[in-house]
């Protein structure tokens, strides 16, 4: 293979590990020294586990070599957002209210992943807890884009989609309770789906209605890959789901011509998109025509309100999580993060319990919309910049996840493809295609026919 | 205290937040920080309780099924 190493995809590295092109002690060592090159300039990682990490590719190395039957993933480093928690290694949400906090489990997910033979190679950045705005005074300080460290990465798993753009890992776990794996895969060139709701195991993650574990990859294949090992049944989550989970990636390459695309043009229309945006979205709906698809225009209701009972969700669950330590140990959070774990205090139980009304009311009105179409299409983010989506009443207002957070609320599957690049400042723009519940197979599908027809995915971030 | 109003004019007074904020136990030093998110915050509750009407009214007393 021609190409260094940490620009080579999932499936690639699988495929030179077992060809023996290289072993998983030298994979690990080139991106510890990518790492130990670049991170500084990025701060991807809350924590890394270099020594650790090698040890686990000694292992995979010397079980290849007596012929052991090995994982899909074996050999092969990610990381993981330190939200999550991961047993032996300290999982601290970028707070110092856990700064010491050495979890005995793994989350379910991240356990699948390892059992696959994973190597976990670091923890990633986050917004504090997932829910506060990044500060330098934060335990690890403020991740900036690798397209262009001028900027702030666009979070909460911000940490997660840097380590993969910037070749530190070839793929990651986030979450994503309002857009917060999709849109940080939008705005580092990225792909990653936050399933539907339930079908990966939310257990060892603070228990929502909202939130899902998500994959972060280059590539369509990669993150299809790592949703297949990551979903399904788990014998500790009684609700996990319960039924076989395809082979996403083996049923990629089909062709999508004459798929009926929905457009919900109201709600773009209305959302306040940046000119850069738009150009990246109209050039990506021309990439379906290509396809062959059939855009129609359509008019979703119940999405605004969606987006709302989101937010008002987002911040019950979130204060309830911090009640008592918000109380008891105050100024261990940043400042930040105890005034947005605050907010839900002033909530009802009547507040929260409408919203969960007219969440599922808005889920029954979007699978409605299914039946004519196979998905709908809409830009990932309306803005380009994290300091846009924080300005001064638009982030406390979750206006920068008008496009996502409607689908935490309704449980609707929805992967982020990229979609081209902003000329004033290089970041990534991103596209989302939404689908009908449980059937993250199309999304794969149509997601990975534009994949080979933009080829954005060859694009590397200016770090070298 | 009920959820505010959603339109413009119905939104939270900051006299109400203080009320609400000693009652809920918030440390005075976020209350101005805090105030125009709990006031967004609430306008979205508020605008959610129209359209979920159902919880928060009187119950029909006899009413079955409820």
């Amino acid at each position: 293979m021609s190409a260094p190493l940490h620009r080579l995809s999932v499936t690639q590295l699988r495929d030179g590990l077992a060809s023996r092109a290289f072993s998983a002690r030298e994979l690990v060592e080139a991106y510890l020294a990518r790492i130990a090159a670049h991170n500084a300039r990025v701060n991807g990682f809350v924590t890394l586990l270099g020594d650790e990490a090698l040890a686990q590719a000694d292992d995979a190395d010397r079980r290849r070599t007596a012929g052991e039957t090995l994982g899909p993933l074996a050999g092969i480093p990610i990381g993981v957002k330190d939200s999550l928690p991961t047993a032996g290694i300290r999982t601290t949400a970028n707070s110092r209210v856990l700064e010491h906090w050495v979890p005995d489990h793994d989350a379910a997910a991240v356990r699948r992943l390892r059992d696959a033979g994973a190597i976990l190679l670091g923890k990633t950045n986050l917004n504090e807890f997932g829910w506060a705005l990044p500060s330098d005074r934060d335990l690890t300080p403020k991740a900036l884009n690798p397209w262009n460290p001028d900027y702030a990465a666009i979070g909460s798993s911000s940490g997660s989609g840097i380590v993969v753009a910037a070749g530190f890992v070839a793929a990651a776990v986030g979450t994503d309770g309002g857009g917060s794996a999709r849109l940080p895969a939008g705005q580092n060139n990225l792909v990653s789906i936050k399933p539907t709701h339930g079908l990966v195991s939310r257990m060892g993650m603070d228990d929502s209605w909202i939130s899902d574990i998500a994959p972060m990859a280059r590539t369509v294949t990669d993150t299809a890959l790592m949703l297949s090992i990551m979903a399904g049944r788990d014998e500790d989550d009684w609700q996990s789901w319960p039924l076989p989970v395809p082979d996403y990636a083996e049923q990629l390459d089909i062709d999508v011509k004459g798929w009926r695309i929905g457009v919900p043009r109201r709600l773009i229309e209305t959302a306040g998109m940046e000119a850069e945006v738009t150009e990246a979205f109209d050039a990506s709906l021309d990439a379906l025509r290509k396809l062959g698809v059939e855009l129609v225009d359509i008019d979703i209701p119940g999405l605004t309100e969606a987006r709302m009972a989101n937010f008002v969700m987002l911040n019950g669950q979130t204060h309830a999580e911090h009640a008592v330590s918000l109380v008891r140990h105050p100024k261990r959070y940043g400042h930040s993060a105890r005034v947005y774990h605050w907010m839900g205090a002033f909530l009802t139980a009547k507040d929260l319990l409408n919203a969960r009304a007219v969440a599922l009311r808005a889920q029954g009105s979007v699978q409605e919309t299914f039946r004519d179409i196979r998905a709908f299409v809409t830009p990932t983010s309306p803005v380009v910049t994290a300091e846009a989506a924080r300005r001064p009443g638009a982030h406390r207002k979750g206006s920068n996840a008008v496009f996502t957070s409607p689908f935490n609320a309704t449980g609707h599957p929805a992967i982020n493809v990229p979609s081209g690049f902003s000329a004033s400042t290089g970041l990534p723009i991103g596209l989302q295609l939404v689908g009908p519940l449980h059937d993250e197979s199309s999304l794969f599908q149509l997601a990975y026919a534009l994949e080979r027809e933009a080829n954005w995915t060859s694009h590397q971030p200016p770090l070298d | 205290m009920s959820t505010p109003a959603p339109s413009d004019d119905e939104a939270l007074s900051y006299e109400d937040f203080e009320v609400m904020a000693r009652r809920v136990g918030v440390d005075r030093e976020l209350w101005e920080e805090l105030y125009p998110m709990v006031r967004d915050l609430l306008g979205f509750a508020g605008q959610l309780n129209r359209l979920a009407p159902e919880l928060g009214q009187e119950i029909e007393l006899g009413k079955p099924g409820r």
